[in-house]
């Protein structure tokens, strides 16, 4: 869920919701611009320096991801061979799994509610298709210990059944909320959404006639949806699978928790336990192919063929009307995940904030908060300017090499959090020996850690995950907002920065508000990059939450969640008006 | 091929102030090709609709064959209606191929049978070996065939056309206008094509429809609505008119532009309305006198527009058409004449 507004990108790159950049005019006339450059005053920053601006920030994004991807190459070192022969074929046999069943129940359940709510018409429908998105804001990792100590022997579930069930007052269930099942299960209540959100979408743009041409063709309504609208929304359906197997992939807290040994703990492992850092950059090397495997497989599923019908239809789909048992079905299927990926642990975690604030809210807590938003709001802003460099040098300049150093940049977010700690922490740590050496011999004092283990490091290295999810809002406010009032600047005489100035931020105010929060919840909620790179003894609200469950305190961990979760509801709601389309009727 | 009937069937959308359709009776014989034509908002679409069964009539009943398919409340859902639609933007899978597209409703014809079934319409609709583009590869007048082709494929027992020729550039409007009828005729199928336009369908069809404002305002061979259109409204479809008044002599109008022979004139001395086209009216010698308000030149001919008195001393203002070479000004006194057969009779004088 950290990536949750990357489904933007997905979503943009296929529905084309965002107007054509050929809009776009010519780049001002030879002789304005020569005017330009001779009125030193309003110039400023030229479109050169723009293109060079927006290099070196897709250049810096991409360090981290080349030294994890370099040091593959590299001779191996012996806990390498020790990992291939023992765990290896474990972590990408159950990296593998976790992917598959996540990626199979996220389709049913995001795929399902999504038509349901499109096509049809059932009792309490607007309620919950706008409820359907909310289990994205609780982090996978919340979800997974709150049914833990919810189901656990001493938790609420089993004690209200034994005070309910007489004949069971004695008895001791133990229902273990471990392993790769619980943890497809709980990954699928938490990340169906983005399926959800993008299908709806699709759906709801599908050409009402071309549905209607299968049924007087002589097809049932179920016939139609697979034949017909199903095909139409499968570029659409597919990038949210990716999204979901990205975050799958991306995650630490829960396989930790359940004891699924992934690519992710292995990371951990190689790195904290074994201290071996080595072995940890290979462990991210290999997890990076996967996820190249899964970015490929979305590329290479679309065809000559084309799902845009071309023509859109002002018509809303004529609702089919579930009454009676059906209607009561659709609802349920429909109510169930939000009930399970929202309602209950949400509750759950209400019960044990109420009874353990006293206890948890002090003083440490308030520094836990502090730390957390000082660190989001600081990789907010970075994320948002770097953003925004890139995003205006691919308008000032027309060139190829800026419109690649724009996709390569937005490509972070893709790059599994740990990853990009371990290609962050790897050559910070080579400094700092190098450092460390040279001071050594020269002044004869040892430095220790300087810049690993920093709260630069981790800024940076959110910066890097981060980037593509203020860029995707930035770039299309620049292109809603803007249009050829930049262009109409700047044959006005205006130099690149000074149109920047007064014509980009003044108009684009929303939209870099919107880019900041989206980093500023991502930011808080992230967990595998935060507990590689944060200072010692340093702690964020995720990290402390996640440690306290680990260490068997549930309850006290409530508080933590609660703020996680209650940050993340707000982008949720932005993402859906992003993504939904037309209002619902 | 069957008998459509309309009865009494009207539609009203909920929360709309006013009727979609009222109390429209139709009946369509087996083969018979029918135009319906009306301004936007006349309620042709929702007819089409409620045949194909995507919408409800609120009122009357639509039967095919011998088979009630719609009635208030009852409604034989569009799939099992055997009822064609070619929609205005023709509502192609863009997914499917041209031939799997063709092949779209052909579900329970066997394999062999369907192959053949799509070759046959792909040589009927004139696109032998394009099955295997796709629809975004072929250009808007092919897209058209393939929606045609697509329809006739599961051989409905009635088809409909939804504006098909709206969509398209001028110049392959008139080469599809053919195209279309031929196929229709072809096929044999009752067919009911939707335009909006009198001109798209008077070559075509056997019968035309006007609608107007959810009423079936006249019906009847393009002929007769064109020398006998009920009222000025149904005149104007087929272009602009100047209305006259007329008495009606043995073979003659007496109109204020003089006397104009044709056979629609009974010898009745009755007071009538009369349409008459500009291109009927012309500056002939010994005509009644007019004096020119506008004139505009149009290349081959100019069109003008006049002050004729009348009998009652006041005046008419018709606009009519002069042959080139003729130039006019503004002011200048002309005497203009009807041409033989040049007027149409409206029914409701």
């Amino acid at each position: 869920m950290e990536i949750s507004s990357a489904a933007v990108t997905r979503a943009r790159t296929h529905t084309r919701t965002v107007p054509a950049r050929s809009v776009r005019t010519a780049p001002p006339r030879r002789h304005v611009r020569e005017r330009i450059r001779t009125l030193p005053a309003l110039s400023g920053f030229g479109p050169r320096a723009w293109a060079l601006a927006a290099l070196v920030v897709a250049s810096l994004l991409w360090i981290p991801i080349l030294v994890v991807g370099a040091h593959v190459l590299t001779p191996a070192g012996e806990t390498w061979s020790h990992l291939v022969d023992t765990v290896l074929f474990r972590y990408i046999g159950n990296s593998a799994l976790l992917v598959a069943g996540t990626v199979a129940l996220a389709f049913t359940i995001g795929v399902g509610a999504a038509w349901l709510v499109t096509a049809t018409e059932f009792r309490g429908r607007r309620i919950v298709e706008s409820m359907l998105i909310l289990p994205l804001a609780v982090p996978a990792y919340v979800a997974a210990y709150t049914y833990a100590g919810m189901l656990d022997v001493t938790g609420p579930m089993q004690r209200i059944v034994r005070a309910l069930v007489p004949a069971l007052s004695d008895s001791v269930l133990h229902i273990p909320v471990a392993g790769p099942k619980a943890a497809m299960l709980i990954f699928a209540l938490v990340l169906y959404p983005y399926v959800y959100v993008i299908a709806r979408a699709s759906f709801r743009r599908q050409s009402r006639t071309v549905l209607e041409a299968s049924r007087v063709l002589g097809r049932s309504a179920w016939s139609t949806f697979l034949r017909v609208a199903l095909p139409l929304a499968r570029p659409a359906v597919v990038a949210g699978l990716v999204l979901v197997a990205l975050e799958v992939l991306n995650d630490y807290g829960t396989v930790r928790f359940l004891g699924v040994t992934t690519f992710t703990t292995g990371i951990f492992r190689a790195w904290s336990g074994m201290g071996d850092l080595d072995a940890a950059v290979r462990l991210a090397g290999m997890l990076l192919l996967f996820v190249l495997a899964v970015l490929l497989i979305e590329r290479v599923q679309r065809g000559r063929r084309r799902t845009d019908a071309g023509i859109e239809t002002d018509m809303p789909m004529r609702r089919w009307e579930l009454r009676g048992a059906r209607g009561a079905a659709a609802f349920l299927f429909c109510a169930l995940p939000i009930l399970f990926g929202f309602l209950v642990p949400v509750a759950q975690l209400a019960y044990w904030a109420v009874r353990t604030a006293s206890r948890v809210v002090n003083a440490q807590f308030v520094q836990l908060v502090i730390n957390s938003f000082s660190l989001a709001i600081g990789a907010a802003l970075l994320g948002v300017g770097l953003a925004l460099v890139v995003a205006y040098a691919t308008r000032v300049v027309n060139g190829r090499a800026v419109k690649a150093a724009a996709r390569v940049a937005v490509l972070g977010y893709s790059v599994p959090g740990a990853v990009i700690a371990i290609g962050v922490l790897a050559p910070l740590s080579a400094l700092d020996r190098g450092l460390g050496f040279m001071s050594a011999s020269v002044f004869g004092i040892s430095t220790g850690v300087l810049l690993g283990g920093t709260v630069a490091a981790l800024v940076y290295a959110y910066a890097v995950r981060f980037m593509a999810v203020a860029y995707l809002p930035i770039e299309a406010g620049f292109d809603r907002e803007c249009r050829d009032l930049d262009a109409a600047s700047r044959t006005l005489g205006v130099g690149t920065t000074g149109t920047l100035r007064r014509v980009g931020l003044p108009l684009l105010r929303a939209a870099l508000l919107g880019a900041a929060i989206l980093v500023f919840v991502d930011v808080l909620k992230e967990l595998p990059a935060t507990l590689i790179l944060r200072p010692f003894n340093f702690d964020t609200l995720a990290t402390k939450a996640f440690q306290l469950a680990s260490d068997e305190q549930i309850a006290e961990s409530a508080c933590a969640a609660l703020i996680l979760i209650g940050a993340g509801v707000l982008p949720v709601i932005g993402l859906d008006r992003l993504l939904g389309g037309r209002s619902t009727r | 091929m069957s008998r459509l009937v309309l009865r009494d069937v009207g539609k009203t959308y909920p929360g709309a102030a006013r009727a979609a359709l009222r109390a429209v009776d139709l009946e369509v014989e087996p083969g018979e090709l029918i135009g319906i034509v009306g301004e936007s908002g006349s309620g042709k679409t929702t007819l089409l609709r409620t045949i194909a069964g995507l919408e409800t009539p609120t009122t009357g009943t639509v039967t095919i064959g011998d088979r009630v398919v719609s009635r208030p409340r009852d409604v034989v859902p569009p799939e099992q209606r055997g009822v064609g639609l070619v929609f205005q933007d023709y509502a192609l899978f863009p997914h499917l191929t041209v031939a799997r597209n063709i092949a779209y409703g052909l579900h329970r014809m066997k394999r062999p049978q369907r192959m053949q079934r799509v070759q046959d319409l792909l040589e009927l609709v004139g696109l032998e070996g394009l099955g295997d583009r796709y629809p975004h590869e072929l250009s808007g007048g092919q897209r058209q065939r393939v929606a045609l082709a697509r329809a006739l494929a599961p051989d409905p027992a009635v088809i409909l056309l939804d504006e098909p020729f709206s969509n398209l550039d001028a110049a392959l409007k008139d080469e599809l206008r053919a195209e279309v009828g031929r196929i229709l005729r072809a096929s044999g199928t009752t067919a009911l094509i939707v335009v909006h336009d009198a001109d798209d369908v008077l070559a075509l069809a056997d019968r035309v429809a006007i609608l107007r404002a959810g009423d079936l305002w006249q019906i009847g061979t393009p002929r007769e609505l064109y020398e006998r259109p009920r009222d000025e409204y149904v005149a104007r479809f087929f272009g602009p008119t100047n209305i006259i008044p007329g008495v009606a002599r043995d073979g003659v109008f007496d109109t204020p532009l003089g006397e104009v022979v044709s056979p629609l004139a009974a010898g009745n001395g009755a007071h009538v309305r009369l349409s008459v086209r500009p291109a009927d009216v012309q500056p002939v010698e010994g005509g009644v006198p007019a004096a020119i308000l506008r004139a505009r030149y149009r290349g081959s001919f100019t069109e003008f527009t006049a002050s004729v008195p009348t009998e009652d001393g006041r005046a008419v203002q018709v606009t009519g058409n002069a042959p080139a070479g003729v130039h006019l000004t503004v002011g200048q006194q002309i005497e203009l004449g009807v041409r033989r057969n040049g007027v149409q009779l409206l029914a409701e004088g």
